[in-house]
Order: C-alpha cells, then sequence, then structure tokens
C-alpha cells in the first residue's frame, strides 16, 4: 500500500460519499451519523497522504474502509420496504439484553435466500473510533448494525426466525460468552505450540457460538428454530464451523425442557449468567390458536407475546388435521398465517405508539 | 338493516362467541365509531403506481403471472409518518384496521367528508364474512398534492345487516386476510380464457 | 485460528498503531488505553483476574497477549513505565500468526 493507491481509494470514496451526500432519513440518529460521516471524509481528503509513513497510510486506509462500510450501510438502508415488524421484535431483545444501548438497526435486503446476517463489523470495533477521534477529534455517538435478510422473505415469519439467532450471535460477540468459555475451560496442551493450542480452540470456540445462538432464540421462539434447522441444515453433519445440525437441536431442546446433565447447555446457561445482565430462560409462552382459527389477527398485550405470535405460526402450521388448509390449500394459508402474525405485532407497535 | 351506533357498539365490543361480532383490530379510539358509521384508518402500506417498459397494464393475459405488478412499487410508512397523494394519483392503500365480518353484515366504504372536500376518492363494498385490512384505491383529483398521516381516519363505513347469511369462503378468493395492499389479480379472472377463444374464433373466420 | 475469527481482531494492527504513537510521539490518549490493557494482561497472567473480569471491548487483545506472552506478562512491574516497543513486537508477531 503506497499514498497513491490510498488517494485512489479516497477517489472512490468521494464518488459514494456524493451519492449519499443528498440521502435523507426520517431517523434523526442516521441523519447524524451520516452528518458525521461526511465530516470524516472533509478531514480526509484535507490530508496530504504523499507525506505520510506507511503506518500512517495504514491507518487512513482502515478510516476509509469504515467509512465505506458505513456508507453501504445507510445507502441498502431499503427504507422504503422495511420490515417494521420484525425488526420491532429484535430491537426490543437488544434493548433487553444491552440497556442503554447506542445502536442503530440498519436493514439490507438482498436476491440470495440465505442472506441472513447480522453484520455488527462496525458495531463492536472501538480501536477504529479510538482511531478516529484521536486523528481527527471525531465522535459518532452511534453505531450501525445492519441486518441482511433476502428480499424475498421480508414478509415470511417463518424464515424470519434465523435472524433471533443471528441476534444471539451479536450478544454473544457482545459479552463475548462463547469466546471466555472456550479460553477459560481450555486446558493448555504443553506438548503442542500455542498456535496448535489456538487451533483446537477455534472449533470448539464456533461451536458453542452456534448453540449459544441457538439456545438464545429459542428462549424467545421455542422450538421453531429447531425446525427451521432442520429445514434449512437438515441432516447437515460437524464441520470446522458448525456442529451437526442434530446436535445443536438436541442441545435446544435440552434448555427447553429444563435438562441439566447436558453440560455444554449448563456451562453456556452459566456463562451468560455471569457475564450477560440477565439469565437465559424461556421468553415465550403458548399461545391458544383460536383468533388464527377464525383469520384474525392476536391481540398482545406484551412483549412476551411478541415473540410468541411467531411460535404460534409456526404452531398453527403444523398442526394437523387441518380443515383451513383443506379448504384453502397450503399456498394460501401459508401466506394467511404470515399476514396475521405480521398484523398483530404491527397492531401492538401502533396500540403502543398511541397509548404512549 | 342499517346499524347505528348503539348496535354497532354491542356487536364491536360484545363477547367473542357473539355469532354477529365485528372485529375491528386495532380499534384505538371508541370515538371512532360513530352514530351511523365508523371511522377507520389510513394504514402503513401503499402501492405506487409508475410507468414502466411495458406500454400498459394488460389485464386480459392470464398466461403471465402478475403482469400488473410490474406496474407498481411497494412502499411503507411508519405510523404517525405522511405520505403524500401526487396530484392525480391513484394509490392503493388499506386501512390500519384489519377487520372480520360476520356472514350477514357488509359494509360500504366512502371517504369521510374533510378529505373528499380535499379532492381524495374512494368507493369500495366489503362483503359478508370478510376478513382482513379493507383495500382502498384513493385518487387524489385535486390539483396539489395532499398529505396525509399514517394513522388519520380518512374513510367511514357504514354497516348493513342482510336477512340471510353469506358465506365468504364458498368460493375461491383472490385476496383474502390482506394486512397490506395487493396488486390486482384481474388477470385470474376464469372468464378471460373464454373471451380470449371467442376472440381467436372470430379472428379466425 | 482462534484470536482470528472475530470481527475485532482487525483491530490488532490499529492497537500496533497505537503503539507507535504513544513510542513515536508519547501519545496519552492511547498510552492511557494500553496501560489499562497491559494492567489487565497482568492481571490475567498472574491469576488475580479471571478471564470473565475483563472487559469484552478489549477482551481480544488482553487475551491474545496473555494466551502467547503470559510470562512476560507475569514478571511485569506495573508501577514502572511499561516497554511499549517489546509489546508491539509481540503483536506484530501475533497478527502475523493470527492471520
Amino acid at each position: 500500500m503506497d499514498y497513491l493507491s490510498l488517494e485512489l481509494n479516497l477517489a472512490q470514496l468521494h464518488r459514494s460519499i456524493q451519492k449519499t451526500k443528498t440521502n435523507k432519513y426520517s431517523d434523526i440518529r442516521k441523519e447524524s451519523y451520516q452528518t458525521t460521516l461526511l465530516e470524516l471524509y472533509e478531514k480526509l481528503s484535507n490530508e496530504d497522504f504523499s507525506t505520510m509513513s506507511l503506518l500512517e497510510i495504514i491507518d487512513r486506509k482502515k478510516i476509509i474502509d469504515f467509512t465505506f462500510q458505513s456508507i453501504q450501510y445507510l445507502d441498502n438502508s431499503t427504507l422504503t420496504i422495511t420490515p417494521f415488524e420484525i425488526i420491532f421484535c429484535l430491537e426490543k431483545i437488544l434493548s433487553f439484553w444491552i440497556p442503554q444501548h447506542n445502536y442503530i438497526i440498519v436493514t439490507s435486503l438482498d436476491n440470495n435466500l440465505n442472506s441472513y446476517e447480522i453484520n455488527y463489523s462496525l458495531t463492536l470495533k472501538e480501536p477504529i473510533h479510538q482511531l478516529i477521534e484521536d486523528r481527527y477529534g471525531i465522535t459518532f455517538g452511534f453505531r450501525l448494525i445492519q441486518i441482511r435478510m433476502p428480499r424475498y422473505y421480508v414478509h415470511d415469519y417463518f424464515a424470519n426466525v434465523a435472524l433471533y439467532h443471528e441476534l444471539g450471535h451479536f450478544v454473544d460477540s457482545k459479552y463475548e460468552v462463547s469466546k471466555k468459555y472456550v479460553i477459560s475451560s481450555h486446558i493448555y496442551d504443553q506438548t503442542i505450540s500455542p498456535e496448535a493450542n489456538g487451533a483446537k480452540m477455534t472449533k470448539r470456540y464456533y461451536h458453542c457460538m452456534e448453540h449459544f445462538a441457538d439456545i438464545f432464540a429459542s428462549q424467545y421462539i421455542g422450538d421453531s428454530i429447531c425446525l427451521s434447522l432442520n429445514y434449512v441444515s437438515h441432516n447437515h453433519s460437524s464441520s470446522e464451523t458448525h456442529p451437526a445440525t442434530a446436535i445443536r437441536i438436541t442441545k435446544v431442546e435440552a434448555f427447553l425442557s429444563g435438562v441439566t446433565t447436558d453440560q455444554l447447555v449448563t456451562d453456556i446457561l452459566a456463562q451468560t449468567k455471569i457475564l450477560c445482565s440477565h439469565d437465559l430462560e424461556i421468553r415465550f409462552k403458548d399461545l391458544p390458536l383460536d383468533d388464527f382459527d377464525n383469520l384474525i389477527p392476536m391481540e398482545i398485550d406484551t412483549d412476551v407475546d411478541l415473540h410468541s405470535v411467531i411460535l404460534a405460526g409456526w404452531k398453527f402450521w403444523r398442526r394437523r388435521p387441518n380443515s383451513l388448509i383443506e379448504k384453502l390449500g397450503k399456498n394460501i394459508v401459508y401466506k394467511i398465517i404470515n399476514n396475521l402474525i405480521e398484523k398483530s405485532i404491527s397492531n401492538y407497535i401502533i396500540k403502543q405508539n398511541w397509548n404512549n | 338493516m342499517y346499524l347505528t351506533q348503539t348496535e354497532l357498539k354491542r356487536l364491536i365490543n360484545g363477547p367473542t362467541d357473539e355469532p354477529e361480532r365485528i372485529i375491528i383490530r386495532p380499534l384505538l379510539d371508541e370515538a371512532q365509531i360513530g352514530k351511523l358509521s365508523v371511522d377507520f384508518r389510513l394504514g402503513t402500506d401503499f402501492l405506487l403506481s409508475f410507468q414502466g417498459r411495458n406500454s400498459a397494464i394488460d389485464s386480459s393475459n392470464n398466461d403471465r403471472q402478475d403482469p400488473s405488478s410490474s406496474f407498481f412499487q411497494e412502499t411503507r410508512r411508519h405510523f404517525g409518518d405522511t405520505f403524500l397523494f401526487h396530484s392525480h394519483q391513484t394509490v392503493l392503500c388499506s386501512t390500519l384496521e384489519y377487520i372480520k365480518l360476520p356472514e350477514n353484515i357488509f359494509l360500504s366504504l366512502t371517504m369521510r367528508s374533510s378529505y373528499s372536500r380535499l379532492g381524495l376518492s374512494v368507493s369500495a363494498i366489503v362483503e359478508p364474512g370478510y376478513c382482513g385490512c379493507i383495500s382502498m384505491e384513493l385518487t387524489n383529483v385535486n390539483n396539489n398534492a395532499i398529505k396525509i398521516p399514517v394513522g388519520t381516519r380518512v374513510v367511514q363505513a357504514r354497516f348493513y345487516r342482510l336477512e340471510e347469511k353469506m358465506e365468504y369462503l364458498d368460493k375461491q378468493r383472490k385476496y383474502i386476510c390482506q394486512v397490506r395492499p395487493e396488486v390486482s389479480l384481474a388477470n385470474g379472472d376464469q372468464d378471460l380464457q373464454k373471451l380470449k377463444k371467442i376472440k381467436e374464433l372470430r379472428e379466425s373466420v | 485460528m482462534f484470536f482470528a475469527k472475530d470481527v475485532r481482531n482487525e483491530s490488532i494492527e490499529i492497537y500496533v498503531s497505537f503503539l507507535s504513537d504513544i513510542i513515536e510521539k508519547d501519545n496519552q490518549n492511547f498510552k492511557g488505553l494500553f496501560d489499562v490493557i497491559i494492567n489487565n494482561v497482568h492481571s490475567l497472567a498472574v491469576g488475580s483476574k479471571t478471564y470473565n473480569e475483563i472487559n469484552p471491548e478489549i477482551f481480544d487483545i488482553v487475551s491474545l497477549l496473555n494466551f502467547y506472552h503470559s510470562a512476560y506478562f507475569k514478571e511485569i512491574d506495573t508501577q514502572a513505565e511499561f516497554d511499549y516497543n517489546q509489546i508491539k513486537k509481540f503483536l506484530e508477531k501475533d497478527a502475523v500468526m493470527n492471520a
């Protein structure tokens, strides 16, 4: 990397900035974040890269990358068809687990059917913010979290349970639950190198993260996370990054049934208790399906009910025999369930806004 | 029989096992139930028509799937945000409220006077047994654009009781349990096949 | 690698940059930040703190330094000026290992 490459990079950033400059956001936090980004860009463009050392150039590259990524997150935030309802559910959980956070959730809709992701690479990277503050005296008041989901599943609450799992990863990373657990419980093998010890921990860490995320999700949506896993990654065997699907389901079932003989589940629960503000526990209930039977949205009164509606949707779908499916056909019923879940959540949001 | 306030309140607020129960969710304000009608609010979802590559919306062709959808763009607003109805624009939207009507009651939807005076118009009949948010095609006939907050009471519904019940699901329904406006499925009408054949026959003679 | 799998790990390079600033420009802000990190590594190394007690925001760098250089940090004198050059060398080597 030399200063000429950096200047090219900055020119590319300039182009993106010009496009972004005219964006207007109804969310004043996004407006504020964008204003700060533009300020940062101004500072960058006033610098003479040709006089900088290699280390300074590398620093600037990281800052430019950060700016690019922030613009990408804000720009791709698909305002016109934002899935308010699922985002609302996730925001509730986020505020519960990370009180007084300064996160702005932006959503991005993807054409890839498997693109469920909560991207927090800009959220937890404090050193880059410290670097920006030191170099330019600029402080970002907020952190961006990008939720990516398939465009075609915007209104699909069966598929969107994946986002609860992804949020689990974020909470895990925020508190370093899995990482601390794995490193604390690692028995250092003196006969092999530190790197080899690191490699051993890696797989355990990846697997632990998946179990944490599954259990985290199941707090809110019960066994629908298992149903989703069976559907999405049926019969997957263990890999470097993911445990076997069957094992993942076993852990969730152990958690949901309160089994205390599963050591890993017990350890994850204990670790979470120590590090997070809350315990992992059941946070859903079995809602009666009468309203769905009558083709009307449920009246939700509490945050617990909010997530339970999604579980109810799964239960309704899987309940057989189902006279509605026989009458209307599976495709119509699939659409109806999603609509009723969405409207149940939407009505809860509206009533909260109205009454507050 | 035309339903007035007392009866409307009885049917809307009545017990869940009331056979003529009218479901309105959410009913944010009891004051929406007026003496002769119930006010409904502007919902959060909109379908805007735009001119794309195709020259016309072909409602006659049911060989292609959803030709109408390419002429419409989905957009949403938060509750309380405003939506702009451009001059001479027709927008597909729906009521904020999800309703379910009993099988012997239907409703007729019109603009509230305050909004028809601004130039907005709508007209719809909702059949007995209907469930879903009520789809509205709002047209702004004013020469000026009109800005309306989502959640505003824009339409009013008059309810009528029939002497006989009519099952809503006794036939295939194109729009059921809608929670947002949906593009026309006119090209799904069965008659179109027949009409197409009539045309082909005439042209082959 | 364990310490590479994280969004925070690109930060190792930034930490190296912080150390350069401390060494070459006596950057007091970064010095304050690194002193906290070093003290935490020392506490881990001597056993006066557990991993769970380390602030998650600096956990990666603290655990990385402790994992690979525990012996050094165990002996460090927390009352004296730290050898930032040495720590920089550690991180440069660790960044290569965990790339």
